[in-house]
């Protein structure tokens, strides 16, 4: 399956917007459009999951480089994760570092 | 609903065929997989499998220059009364033991500053099914992933 990426510039954040799945295809675009980002002084980066179906480790371990790269301080929120894909975020460690919400209200 | 032989694939182990491959599982899974958490984590457990089965098999082709063919298969199996989905993969690449059980387990309580990359695919793939082995066989590295899945017919 495919993944499409749009990114949207904020005053204080960047949203991107992704639909599809993000797996060992996909992530490679993912990764190189967060590359992209000027994430060391990104106050706030978040991603829009609520079109998402699937996540693999390809596309935690591109979650993870955003959050590395971005200042400690920073806030990475993934919006409208699915329930497995929820799941999967909590198995492998990495709710603590990002902010889990519902819709793009809750930030 | 009686144990059944689901289909196998085989091609060479390359990104060429990484579509077909999951595609393959995926399909078959959401055929005979009642439970949406059940069907994720066997499509996801698949997708890790294969993935690093196809990397592996990339540093093959650059070091030694020859193809490393892949099959996957699936099928049920009923065992003491439960019934199982499980898939199957065969490969000629390089003799890889991932260690299942005894490797060294992702540290998910580190912070994401030293986090490292590595591990996560195998981690997901023993978290996500409740049977998982490997076997070198003959020469080829032998994977099985096994989920109990309920023995009820899916809605058409």
């Amino acid at each position: 399956m495919s993944l499409t990426i749009e990114i949207e510039q904020g005053d204080i954040h960047v949203t991107i917007t992704l639909s599809g799945d993000v797996d060992t295809k996909t992530a490679p675009e993912l990764l190189s459009k967060l590359t992209a980002l000027e994430l060391h002084a990104l106050e706030q980066l978040r991603l829009d999951l609520q079109a998402v179906e699937f996540v693999s480790s390809a596309g935690l371990r591109a979650i993870v480089f955003a959050k590395q790269k971005m200042p400690h301080e920073s806030a990475l929120y993934l919006i409208g994760a699915s329930e497995q894909i929820v799941d999967t975020i909590n198995k492998t460690g990495l709710a603590q570092a990002v902010r889990i919400v519902s819709s793009v209200d809750d930030i | 609903m009686a144990g059944q032989d689901l289909g196998s694939i085989e091609a060479p182990a390359s990104m060429e065929n990484w579509d077909r491959m999951n595609d393959f599982v995926s399909n078959l899974i959401t055929e005979s997989v009642r439970d949406k958490a059940k069907s994720y984590k066997l499509r996801l457990a698949s997708e890790e499998l294969i993935s690093n089965i196809i990397r592996a098999a990339g540093e093959v082709k650059d070091s030694e220059n020859r193809e490393v063919s892949l099959r996957v298969a699936a099928r049920t199996e009923e065992q003491d009364g439960r019934l199982w989905f499980v898939v199957e993969t065969k490969d000629d690449g390089r003799h890889f033991d991932p260690q299942f059980g005894s490797r060294k387990p992702v540290d998910t309580e580190q912070h994401i500053s030293e986090r490292e990359i590595g591990g996560l695919g195998l981690f997901l793939i023993e978290q996500s099914v409740d049977k998982v082995s490997y076997d070198w066989i003959d020469g080829y590295n032998t994977y099985r992933l096994c989920l109990e899945i309920v023995a009820d017919a899916k809605q058409p």
